[in-house]
C-alpha cells in the first residue's frame, strides 16, 4: 500500500478495509486495540487546548486530554459493542478495534479545520457557525466508513451493516445530546421556545 | 510514509516543548485608583464539566495569561464545579475564582456571582434575584438581548438587579442598540446599576475578550462583588471599546484599548508551536496515521 491506512480508509473505505483484512500479518493484542483510541484522546486534547487557549503546552495538554478522554472511551465502547455482537468478523476483536479507529479521519479534519478557522477570523462568534456547517459532512463521511467497516471487517450483510452503522451513530449522538442537553440546560430553553 | 510519520511525531513533541517553554507565568498586579483596586474580571465563564472546554484550574491559568484578576465560573444551573474551582484557587496565588452559576430559565439567563448554593430556576425572576441576594451574591442580566429582552423591561426587576451585561457604547448591531437602550433606561431607574462586560466563554479563545473593570475597595471576591453592587464598573470589548462609570472609564481606557485588537495574542513562539502542532496532527491523523501498520 503506497499510502497510509488512514488516508486510504478516508478515500476508499471498502477497498482499504479489504486490503487491510487480507494482509498476511495482523497485529493483535490489547496494546494494538488501545493505540489508536489513545491517539484519538491525545488528538482531542491537543485540539481543545489549541481552540480554548490559542496555545499548546504540556500542562494544559495533559489536563485537557484527561478531561476529554471520555470521548474516546465512549467511542471505544460503542465500537466494541458493534464488533462483539457481529459473529462473522474475520479478525480478532482487538484488531477490529484498531481497524475501526483508522476511520477517524473526517472528524480529525473537522477539528483541524475549526482550529485553522481561528487563525483567519478574529471574531470568536464566527467560528462555531463554520464548525456547525462542516459537522454534518464529517458525520456523513464517518457513516460511510463505519458501513464499509461493518461490511468488510465484520462481514455483515448490507442490512446488518446499515443497522450497526445506525446503532453506532445513534449511540454516539445520543451521548453527545445527553451531555449537551444537561450542560446547557436544554429543558428550560425548550419551555421558553414553546412558550413564545 | 514511515519517515513522514516519524517527522510528524518529532514535530509534535518539539512544538509541545516550545509551547511549554514559552508559556511563562505573567504576574499582573491590579492598579490602584482613589484608594481602591482596579480589578480586571471576566464575570461569565463556563467550565468543564459543563458546556465549557477547560477545567477550573485551566480556566484560572488562562485568566492569568490574559491578565485578568478574577473570573466567575457560571455553569448553567449548576454551582458544584465553580465551588470546587473557588476552593482550589484559594490554595495558591493567582487570579480569584468566584463561585457562581448562570441561572437558565425559559425567559431569561441571570448570572449569580458569589453564591454558594444552586438557585432554583423554576421561579419568577424577582424571586430568583432575592434568592441570589439572600446568599450575598450579585445578580447580573446575562446577554439580555436573548432569549427575551422584554423580561428585563420592568422597573421592579431593574431596581433589584445589580448589573447588566452590555455592549460598549458604539456597537451598532440592532441587538446591541436594544441592550444599550435597556441599560440607559435601567440607569435612570437604578442609578447604581453596573454595566458588565463578560465573554460568556465556552470553547473558543479568548477568555477576557469582553471583560469588566471593577473598582474594588480591596482585591478580594467580596471587594469585587461590592464594587459591582456600587456600580463602579466599566465594560470593555475585544475591539477595545469601553463603556461605564465615568471616573473609572478614564483610568482604564488605555488598558482596554491595549487589550483589544489582538493584543492578547500569544507570543511568536507560542504561535509557532501551535502552527507546528497543527501540521503534525494533520499529518498523523489524516496522512500517515499515528502508528506503523505492518500490513500497509
Amino acid at each position: 500500500m503506497a499510502v497510509s491506512p488512514e488516508l486510504s480508509v478516508m478515500c476508499g473505505p471498502a477497498a482499504a478495509y479489504r486490503r487491510l483484512a487480507g494482509a498476511t500479518r495482523q497485529p493483535d493484542g490489547i496494546a494494538v486495540a488501545l493505540r489508536r483510541p489513545a491517539f484519538v484522546a491525545l488528538f482531542i486534547g491537543a485540539g481543545v487546548s489549541i481552540l480554548a487557549t490559542g496555545r499548546i503546552s504540556l500542562a494544559t495538554l495533559a489536563s485537557v486530554t484527561a478531561c476529554w478522554s471520555f470521548a474516546a472511551i465512549i467511542q471505544t465502547a460503542a465500537a466494541f459493542a458493534i464488533i462483539r455482537t457481529t459473529p462473522g468478523r474475520i479478525v480478532s476483536t482487538t484488531r477490529a478495534l484498531d481497524l475501526f479507529f483508522m476511520g477517524q479521519g473526517p472528524w480529525a479534519l473537522w477539528v483541524l479545520l475549526t482550529i485553522a478557522s481561528t487563525a483567519v477570523t478574529r471574531n470568536p462568534a464566527a467560528i462555531p457557525r463554520l464548525a456547525l456547517l462542516a459537522a454534518p459532512l464529517a458525520a456523513a463521511w464517518t457513516g460511510i466508513i463505519v458501513f464499509a467497516f461493518c461490511r468488510t471487517i465484520l462481514q455483515a450483510t448490507p442490512r446488518a451493516a446499515i443497522a450497526r452503522t445506525f446503532l453506532y451513530q445513534t449511540a454516539i449522538w445520543s451521548f453527545v445530546a445527553a451531555y449537551l442537553s444537561t450542560a446547557v440546560q436544554l429543558w428550560p430553553r425548550v419551555i421558553g421556545v414553546l412558550g413564545r | 510514509v514511515n519517515v513522514l510519520r516519524r517527522f510528524a511525531w518529532i514535530l509534535f513533541v518539539g512544538a509541545l516543548a516550545v509551547g511549554t517553554a514559552s508559556d511563562r507565568r505573567v504576574i499582573s498586579l491590579p492598579r490602584m485608583l482613589d484608594g481602591g483596586w482596579i480589578m480586571r474580571a471576566d464575570l461569565h465563564v463556563h467550565s468543564f464539566f459543563g458546556d465549557g472546554s477547560l477545567a477550573p484550574w485551566d480556566l484560572r491559568r488562562e485568566a492569568e495569561r490574559r491578565g485578568l484578576d478574577a473570573i466567575v465560573i457560571t455553569n448553567h444551573n449548576r454551582i458544584g464545579t465553580s465551588m470546587f474551582g473557588a476552593w482550589l484557587a484559594g490554595r495558591s496565588p493567582g487570579p480569584l475564582v468566584i463561585a457562581g452559576q448562570e441561572i437558565t430559565a425559559p425567559q431569561y439567563h441571570l448570572i449569580a456571582a458569589g453564591t454558594s448554593q444552586n438557585v432554583d430556576w423554576r421561579q419568577p425572576m424577582a424571586a430568583v434575584i432575592d434568592a441570589v441576594h439572600a446568599q450575598h451574591g450579585v445578580a447580573i442580566a446575562a446577554h439580555p438581548g436573548a432569549p427575551n429582552i422584554s423580561t428585563y423591561q420592568h422597573d421592579d426587576i431593574l431596581r433589584k438587579i445589580d448589573g447588566i451585561e452590555g455592549p460598549p457604547s458604539n456597537a451598532d448591531q440592532p441587538r446591541a442598540v436594544r441592550v444599550r437602550e435597556l441599560f440607559n433606561y435601567a440607569a435612570r431607574v437604578h442609578p447604581r446599576i453596573a454595566v458588565v462586560g463578560a465573554s460568556d466563554y465556552h470553547f473558543l479563545a479568548p477568555i477576557g475578550a469582553y471583560r469588566t473593570y471593577v473598582l474594588a475597595r480591596n482585591p478580594t471576591a467580596e471587594g469585587i462583588l461590592d464594587g459591582i453592587r456600587a456600580g463602579r464598573t466599566v465594560a470593555c470589548d475585544w475591539r477595545g471599546r469601553s463603556f461605564g462609570d465615568d471616573v473609572l472609564l478614564e483610568a482604564v481606557r488605555e488598558d482596554c484599548t491595549a487589550m483589544g485588537h489582538g493584543a492578547y495574542r500569544p507570543d511568536r513562539w507560542s504561535r509557532a508551536a501551535v502552527g507546528c502542532a497543527w501540521l503534525a496532527l494533520l499529518v498523523l491523523a489524516a496522512v500517515t496515521g499515528p502508528v506503523r501498520e505492518p500490513s500497509a
